[in-house]
Formats: structure tokens, sequence, C-alpha cells
């Protein structure tokens, strides 16, 4: 049964991505291809990151004999990774999962439930462990001596180590659904969570050279406060460097503590963890004049509500308007900084304008909002309102193509009027940092439409399933990116030498245009259709 | 009010619904019968536009669902047999989305809302957001959103699941009211004691095929609906 149950979780993990409905049940190979390669490339990617970093620590901590510290990093990096990748998915597995009731309403041992939880949680954590482990061992292996002691208690100590950050991460997940029990919007803590995450990772990574060479500075001071401060940390090194058994057995007792302290606690409590519903503080309703608005904007509105109803949504979809915002105000305040890397640049033969910068960082930040593209499958179980109404299939599609160019088109136009304001562009400039992004935006917005009435999914437990996992957003978001990508590179590489920059800029507003009345005639006709044919 | 004519449905190489036709005249409560899988919620899906279907003719107050399904969507109301609303939305919100779609003005919204939550008994919870809501008490705001812009016809699928039993006499008692006025209802149910008491004519559905419709007395006779329908289902 235990079994059963870590298949199962697992499988909600890493829930389906493509359409299951009663009409197609097979997986599109072209996507299956597509997600491989997306899965090769983040894999690549995260494990290319943490290979080059530890490349660059391996030379100066092993030749300052601090070979340990590379280790206790590697554990460091390991535990924060697993930890904060694993929180949310522990709370909506131990706390907030919906099956709890209809699991130990079985002929289910609780303890059963509660190990396949902590069993699926336990491999997504060996997930994360891996794009650090990995290129560490990697590195580790080419470029030092090792002994087999030592490759031994590296895989004991990297087995080992997700325990604890389970354990901790567990609890914090317990905090977190102790907090937002009673909270009306119970997903504020996550994005608030969320985004202190976002903010920590690009202050590290904006300069991770700099981080780097801050740690190896300052690798005999890191060094000693890891040794007296992070004592386990201190032995996982030890006990990898130099084979030291003691060490390994130490740093064991102390990630093993923390797991088997929680997993008591848990087992003594999961029935009355599980199955708490505080239920949140009742809002009284007070009778009062409402307002009226016509079919689409009613439509548009609903669509608004729902996605700022739910900060995962506006998270992984509208990112790039908060980013662009920030990005203005940071340029005004930061405005004299910038004119001087543009004259740098201009300077070196690399002729950039003040507003091909901005234009190009307004499109590219456009290019990553996908709030459109979950849209159609978040009509979820209620797909039947909207085609039971009299209202046309056309004006339901745009609702959605107006959500998105509210929460993405309207930052690019403000963020754009004020960085032309601040830069003091002349008024062609003017006229295409306002009108380039927008159209962006606006075909950004439709493509997501198109795409998503193309691979819907009504299947979904969790809004975060579509939004987060969905094939389209997925598609979107990359599609909109090598786009974005394609059209500077073919400036750089073919047309610079050709058209100025405002006459290219000009032409990619006509051909974004161009392409945004292709699509809004396939919502209006073929795509029409295709949503009266949606069933869930 | 509502003519279902030769309709045909079919989902891969299953008939869900084979050459399925219905006459609902005004003022009429016509009850829908079938065992589970029967084809009773295709037939309801595809009266209301929500299913697309492979031959036959419906028309909704002698518009075509084919022709003009926005015509056709403004006569009606829809209540699912699962009430699955908008769940970000609170209660109120939802009602006023639902009138703004259908054009209802500001002051009868207001009073019909104030009337059905009132019966239903649902005023107090109009704020709250429909997460929060109970299946009973989503089943109630479904309802009063199918009222709210006085439809002539309609429809309803499995109407009385998860009603306490104050809101079920309130619907049934609405139902009544609706059809004196010259409404139609067409409704499908498993409670066969609630569709004999209630219903002025039934039809039953087995295996995606009409086997009997009628009035009342016509389709039962001196026997109950629920030997009938028994002796029907139990029939190759």
């Amino acid at each position: 049964m235990t079994r059963k149950l870590i298949a199962l979780n697992i499988r909600a993990l890493f829930s389906r991505m493509f359409i299951r409905n009663r009409n197609q049940k097979r997986k599109n190979p072209v996507i299956l291809v597509l997600i491989a390669l997306l899965v090769i490339y983040i894999i690549g990617a995260f494990m290319g990151v943490s290979a080059v970093t530890f490349f660059q620590l391996s030379g100066p901590l092993f030749s300052m004999g601090l070979g340990w510290f590379y280790f206790s990093l590697m554990g460091i990096g390991i535990f924060a990774l697993c930890f904060v990748g694993s929180i949310f998915a522990a709370q909506s597995q131990l706390f907030t999962a919906k099956d709890n009731e209809l699991l130990l309403s079985l002929p289910v041992k609780p303890s059963a439930i509660l190990t396949g939880r902590l069993a699926s949680l336990l491999i997504l954590e060996y997930l994360f462990d891996a794009f650090v482990a990995l290129p560490a061992f990697i590195v580790w292996v080419i470029s030092q001596p090792v002994t087999a002691a030592g490759i031994l208690f590296f895989f004991i100590a990297v087995l080992a180590l997700p325990l604890a950050s389970l354990a901790f991460a567990s609890f914090f997940a317990w905090l977190i659904a102790l907090l937002t029990s009673r909270l009306r919007n119970k997903n504020m803590v996550t994005m608030v969570l969320t985004l202190a995450f976002f903010v920590a990772y690009f202050k590290i990574f904006s300069n991770i050279t700099g981080h780097l060479n801050q740690l190896i500075q300052n690798v005999g001071q890191l060094s000693e406060t890891a040794r007296t401060s992070l004592f386990p940390i201190y032995h996982l090194g030890i006990a990898i460097e130099q084979g030291n058994l003691l060490s390994l057995l130490l740093f064991l007792l102390c990630v093993l503590a923390p797991f088997v302290i929680m997993m008591l606690i848990l087992s003594a409590n999961f029935i009355k963890l599980a199955t708490t519903n505080r239920g949140a503080a009742k809002v009284k309703y007070k009778e009062r004049a409402l307002k009226v608005s016509g079919v689409r904007t009613a439509f548009a509105n609903k669509e608004l509500r729902h996605f700022w109803s739910n900060p995962m949504y506006i998270l992984n979809s509208a990112l790039g308007g908060a980013f662009m915002l920030v990005g203005a105000v940071a340029l005004v305040i930061n405005r004299g900084a910038v004119l001087d890397l543009l004259d740098t640049f201009n300077k070196s033969g690399l002729p950039l304008s003040a507003a091909t910068l901005v234009i190009t960082a307004l499109c590219v930040l456009s290019s990553l909002n996908s709030a459109s593209a979950p849209s159609v499958s978040l009509e979820g179980k209620s797909l039947w309102i909207a085609k039971s109404l009299p209202v046309l299939p056309l004006d339901v599609l745009m609702a959605k193509v107006r959500m998105h160019l509210t929460v993405s088109g309207i930052p690019a136009v403000v963020s754009g009027l004020i960085c032309a304001i601040a830069l003091q562009v002349n008024p062609l400039e003017f006229f295409l940092i306002l009108v380039v992004p927008a159209l962006l935006t606006l075909l950004v917005a439709l493509f997501g439409v198109v795409i998503n009435l193309q691979f819907p999914r009504f299947d979904w437990l969790n809004e975060l399933q579509p939004i987060k996992q969905g094939v389209s957003v997925l598609i979107t978001m990359f599609g909109s990116m090598a786009f974005m990508a394609a059209l500077i590179l073919l400036y750089v590489f073919v047309f610079s030498g050709v058209l100025t920059i405002e006459l290219y800029l000009t032409a990619c507003a006509a051909l974004f245009a161009v392409l945004s009345g292709v699509l809004y005639g396939y919502l209006k006709n073929g795509g029409s259709r295709r949503f009266e044919a949606l069933t869930n | 009010m509502l003519k279902i004519n030769h309709l045909t449905k079919t989902f891969g190489n299953k008939r869900a619904v084979d050459d399925l036709t219905l006459h609902i005249t005004p003022g009429e409560i016509y009850g829908f019968i079938g065992h589970n899988g029967a084809g009773k919620t295709t037939t309801i899906k595809s009266v209301c536009g929500i299913l697309q279907f492979d031959s036959g003719e419906i028309f909704v107050d002698g518009k075509s669902v084919r022709a003009d399904p926005l015509g056709c969507k403004r006569s009606l109301a829809y209540i699912p047999d699962n009430p699955d609303l908008y769940e970000f939305l609170s209660g109120i919100r939802y009602l006023n989305f639902i009138a703004d779609v259908f054009g209802v003005p500001a002051s009868v919204r207001q009073e019909r809302i104030h009337k059905y939550a009132g019966i239903f008994d649902l005023t107090g919870d109009l704020a709250q957001p429909i997460s929060a809501y109970s299946h009973g008490m989503k089943q109630k705001l479904a309802i009063i959103s199918a009222l709210i812009h006085e439809p002539r016809l309609m429809i309803m699928d499995e109407p009385f699941v998860g009603l306490d039993p104050v809101a079920s006499h309130q619907l049934k008692k609405i139902m009544r009211d609706m059809c004196n006025a010259g409404g139609a209802i067409f409704f499908s149910t498993h409670v066969l004691e609630v569709a004999e008491k209630l219903c002025d004519k039934v039809a039953i559905i087995k295996n995606g095929k009409l086997v009997v419709s009628g009035t009342m007395e016509e389709v039962k006779g001196n026997s109950s609906l629920e030997s009938v329908f028994l002796e029907l289902e139990e029939q190759k």
C-alpha cells in the first residue's frame, strides 16, 4: 500500500502536462520532444552553473588545504536548494492535501499515508540534490585525487543530507500552513516568501563572480566559522575529504536526528494536522449598489479577478511586468550611470542608444509574461459557465487577452513613459518606446490564448498545474523568448549594416501588428470554433 | 418552448444519445429520467450549447441552437449536476457577473438577488468567496444565478442534490410558479418520488434512446413511476 501511495504522490507532484479528455488520450510526441528538450536545457543550465561555481572554488580551496570546505559549501548548497525547492510541496502534500480525508477513510494506516507523502517529497529533494551534488562530484573527481572511502562517504552524505532539509522544510511548511489557515487569501504568504526568494536569488546571481571572489578572499575566516558554528557541515567536509568515518557518523547523526524527530512528531499528530480545517474569517455581506458592466467588461473583470486572486499566478505569469516598473524606477535613480554605460558602449564601437536599450529590455521582460497562456485551461470545471452563457466565444477569449494586456501591457507603457521622459529621447524614439513593447505584449497575449486553445487541460486539481506545468505556458514563454532572441540576433548579424535601428524597430512593430492581426483573425474564426468544441 | 428533434451525439464509438426527440411546451415541468450514463447530461448539455451534437436539431423558444446559439442561451438558464462556479469570486460578484452577461438592469438585479438570496437563506454568505461555500451553498448560488434574468426555460441536471429540505421545497415552489407564469422546466433526476409529484410530463431514456415519454399518468398508469422505471430497466 505504501508503494502505491508513493507512486500516487509522485504522480501528483509531477502531474500530467498533457491533455487528458475523453476525445484525446494520447500524448503528443512533438510536445514530448519539446518538453524533453526543455528539461534537458533546464537541467543543463542548472548543472552548468553549479559546475562552473565548483570549478572556480576547487582550485583555491584544495590548494589552501581547505578541501573539506569545498564539500561543506556543497552541503550548504544542497540543503538550501532542497529546502527552498520542497517547502511548498511539503505544505501541499502534508498539510493541505485535498485527499487526506479520503485516504484516512480508507483501510490505510495513517503511517502509510505519511510515509508515502514523505517518500515522494524525498524523491523531489533528491532531484534538487543532484543539481548540486553531481557537478560537485564531477569537478572533484576530475580536478583532485580521490579515495574510495571519500567517494563512498560522498554518496552516503549526499543521500543523507536531504533527510535534514526535508525535516526543516516540513517544519516550515507546517508554520506556513498554520499562518495561512485563517487568511482569506491563503497564498499571500506563499507569494511574499517566493518574492523574497526571487530577490535573494537575483541578488546572489547578479554578482556571482564577485561573491565567489569574496568567498575565496575570506575563505580562512569563513571556513573557521563553518568549523566552529556549522558543526555538521564541517564534519561532512572532513568525512569526504579525509575519508574520516567518525566525522561521517557525526554528520549522519546530525542529519538523521531532525528527521527522526520530525517523523515522530508527524506520526503522532498526522490525523489531527491532516484534518484540521480552521476556515477563513467570515465576511458579513452588506447590501450595496452593484456596479453594472457590459458583457465584455464583465468577462475581462472576471479574468482579472481570477489573476489577482492567485499570487502564484501573478508570480509565474507577470513577474516581467513588475521587473519593468522596478527597472524604470532604477533607471531614473541611476540615470547617470546608465548614460555612462551607453557612452562606454558607443566608444567601444558598439552603438547602442538609450531608446534601443529601453525597448529591448521592455520587450524581453514582456516576453517573460505568460498570463494569457494558462487562461483557457484555468476555466477548468467551470468551463460550462462561459459555454452556457449568451456570449460569443471571441469575447470570452479576448477577455483573456485584455487581462494579459492589463497586467503586462500597462506596466510596459508606464515603464516606457518613465524611461522615455528620464532619458529625454527624441519624438521618434519616444513613439517607438511606447509602441514596440506594447505591440509585442499584444502579440504575446494573443499567442498565449491561441496556444492554450491547442493544448488545454481541464483535469487539474490545483490551479498551479496549468499555471506552472502547462504545455501552453512553456510554449508561450519559451516561444516568445526565442522570438525575441531571434529578432535581436537578426539585427546584430544581418540588418545592423543595412537598416538604422529606428527603421528596424519600426519594422518589428509592423511585424508584431501583422502577426497580432493574424492571431486575432484565428481567434475570431478557428479559435472560436475550437473553444465551442472544448469539453472538460 | 424546447424542441429536441432526432438528437444524436457520439463519443468515439459510443452513441451517448441516439435519435432522441422530445417536445416541451410552455407551462410544463418535464422530468428526464434514466440510469447513470443513459445520456441525460449529454442531452442537457447539447440543449444548453455546451456540447456540440452530431445530428438532429434543437429549438429553444423557436430559435435553433445551431443557427442562433446566443438567442437560445438568452432564453434559458442552466444548472449543472455539479455546481463548479468561479471559486475566486464572492457569491455577490458571481451573481453580478451573471446579471452583467444577461444585461439585467441594476435595480432589477438588486431586487432579485435580495429576493432569491433571502428565499435560499444565502444573504449572509454572499460576501464570502465561493471557494468557502459548501456543496449545498454552491447549488443555491447556481440556482439564484439561473433565476436572475428570469429565463423562459430552465434546464437543470439533478437540481436537488445537496439542497437541504427547506431549499428543496423552495426550489419546487419556484419551479411551479415559473411554469404557471408561462415558463418551462426540463430537469433530470434520480429521485423518482420528486419527479412523480412535481412533473407534468416525464421521459425515460435508456442507453441513449428514448424508451417512453408522456404525461405522468400516461407513463405510470396505476403503478408508481419507480415500478415503471425498474420494469423498463430490466427489459433488455
